[in-house]
């Protein structure tokens, strides 16, 4: 017997099994539905998680305050210099009068500060360098570049006014650590859904394949192979993880829309539904495949476990 | 064709099903295993399937013997049986065409030869005009005959048929034993447990008649002896069968393929 003449009896029988074994067929697609939209919730609690913890990162930064007559060839030699410090993410110079503008903008209600500024006559401001980091527990690295003995000359060095990691020292390293916590938990909570469930949808599937141990016993005793056994249950197995994963893609769209709505404000800008939509081959194909996965090794589980000698 | 060598089945929790059987079944042959319930009839047919080990002995099918048969050559064997089992063991979710066709399927034949032969065993067990309706739209007889033409459609060496006529009310009984007789007639070997007392009878063939594990009676042209119904066989007697058990199986063995 060919090759395609077998290929074709397994998915003939493996979609038969499909249509006239509807109990299954319906129970196997409502759990894989289920799992799937767990998953898919996790990833999308997961990018949620990142872009909100990366938005919080963003304001976390150092800076790097010169005195007011220094030259903007050691500014730059200092800004070129840090670019090239590992872990540092961009690098941001501010000039003396980009200083002056933010510094009376932030003022503009406060006379005082204004006639002050005034009456000094001249810019008393510095250019200063913004240092973001590419995570907040770098910034430890990075301020010992800025110390003496770091990595600059000692003329570098005594231009610099001040370095203000110190002062916000301690509300870095916290948030640091908070963002790596809620990252690691976030992480370990969502395999922990994902396992949960992927273990749900095997049992629920080997329980419903139960109803054909008998079938089973009887392909064998007249001298079925395994292959001419297994691979109906593998076929239909497939076609529930498919189907399954098309519905849960399906229901996604109202479900991403919903909760965009509720949310959007809460995640730091972040919307579900425009995630959903940005990603959405990738998260086809991530859900086809596991849909077709969990399928086949559910209905492998089921079959073996019921398959005698 | 099938012979047993001292064979002995014991379960774990120390019940003999088989004692010490030692008998040979030689081709074109129709026997009738007898005896009351747990004589080990079942046992035996077991065995022959390779669905159970003997705890010591053998089983040999032809010159294979069966339990030393690689797994992977396992499906194989049981091909070269038709099976007809009391409860039916029909396909649920396939109809009568189907569970026929899927014998010839997983004998590895052609489209064509399953369009060609599944039509003629349908027709051999008077069920044509059903081959769209599913197990469970049958009665208990059309069951049976359809397990019967599920059974032969691959034209096997053996038959085997386990109480096939358990659950059915004589007439059709009958009916399923005319099918048996007209495929033993076309060369099919065929052994066939039951309880039957008219079957048996009416048969008129070898009759192996077991109690409680042991081979009580083998007759080459019996009849359903009153000592299949006899609670422990006496030992003398017993030991008087098993001998002519063996001189029947040596008297046959010229004629064995």
């Amino acid at each position: 017997m060919s090759f395609t003449t077998s290929f074709q009896r397994m998915v003939r029988s493996g979609m038969q099994q499909v249509w006239r074994n509807s109990t299954v067929t319906l129970a196997s697609l409502l759990v894989m539905t289920v799992t799937l939209l767990i998953i898919s919730s996790m990833l999308f609690v997961n990018a949620v998680l990142g872009f909100s913890l990366e938005q919080m990162a963003k304001r976390v930064d150092v800076n790097v305050y010169f005195l007011p007559n220094t030259t903007d060839e050691i500014v730059n030699s200092v800004q070129r210099k840090l670019e090239g410090v590992e872990h540092v993410a961009e690098v941001q110079y501010i000039s003396r009068e980009e200083a002056l503008t933010v510094f009376q903008e932030r003022h503009k209600d406060d006379p005082l500060a204004l006639q002050a500024l005034e009456e000094l006559g001249e810019n008393p401001l510095g250019a200063s360098l913004n240092v973001l980091a590419d995570n907040p527990s770098n910034y430890d690295s990075i301020s010992k570049f800025l110390e003496p003995d770091g990595g600059l000359t000692s003329l570098e060095q005594s231009m610099i006014e001040k370095v203000n990691y110190h002062q916000n020292e301690l509300v870095i390293r916290r948030i640091a650590h908070l963002m790596n916590t809620i990252h690691r938990m976030g992480t370990i909570v969502a395999l922990v859904f994902i396992i949960l469930s992927i273990l749900i949808t095997l049992n629920t599937i080997r329980l419903a394949i139960y109803s054909s141990r008998e079938e089973i016993a009887a392909m064998q005793m007249v001298g079925a192979d395994r292959t001419t056994i297994q691979g109906p249950f593998y076929v239909a197995g497939m076609f529930h993880g498919f189907i399954g994963s098309i519905i849960t893609i399906v229901v996604l769209y109202p479900l991403t829309s919903w909760i965009a709505r509720q949310t959007t404000s809460f995640f730091g800008g972040l919307s579900v539904f425009d995630y959903y939509i940005n990603n959405f081959v990738w998260i086809i194909i991530i859900l086809v495949a596991i849909g077709i996965v969990i399928g086949i090794m559910a209905s492998a589980l089921a079959v073996r476990s019921y398959m005698r000698r | 064709m099938i012979s047993f060598e001292r064979v002995t089945k014991q379960y774990d929790d120390d019940i003999t099903a088989l004692d010490d059987i030692t008998l040979t079944i030689h081709p074109g042959e129709f026997v009738s295993i007898t005896g009351h319930s747990g004589s080990g009839k079942t046992t035996l047919l077991k065995m022959i399937w390779a669905e159970e080990n003997p705890t010591s002995g053998k089983v040999y099918f032809g010159k294979d013997e069966i339990h030393r048969l690689p797994r992977h050559l396992i499906p194989e064997h049981r091909r070269r049986i038709g099976s007809v089992f009391q409860d039916y063991r029909l396909l649920p979710h396939k109809n009568v065409f189907e569970n026929v066709a899927f014998m010839l399927e997983v004998s590895g034949r052609s489209d064509e030869d399953i369009m060609h032969d599944v039509p003629y065993a349908l027709d051999l067990v008077n069920l044509v005009g059903k081959e769209h309706r599913y197990p469970h739209q049958l009665s208990a007889g059309e069951q049976q005959r359809l397990a019967i033409a599920r059974a032969i459609i691959h034209q096997p060496q053996v038959l085997l048929a386990d109480e096939p006529t358990g659950n059915l009310d004589p007439a059709t009984a009958d009916e399923i034993i005319a099918i048996f007789k007209k495929l033993n007639e076309l060369g099919t070997t065929v052994i066939l447990t039951t309880h039957s007392k008219q079957i048996v009878d009416s048969l008129a063939r070898r009759v192996i008649t077991l109690n409680q594990g042991r081979i009580i009676h083998d007759d080459i042209k019996g009849s359903y002896r009153v000592g299949s119904t006899m609670a422990t066989p006496a030992p003398k007697k017993k030991q008087v069968s098993q001998q002519q058990t063996i001189e029947h199986a040596n008297h046959n063995k010229n004629s064995s393929v």
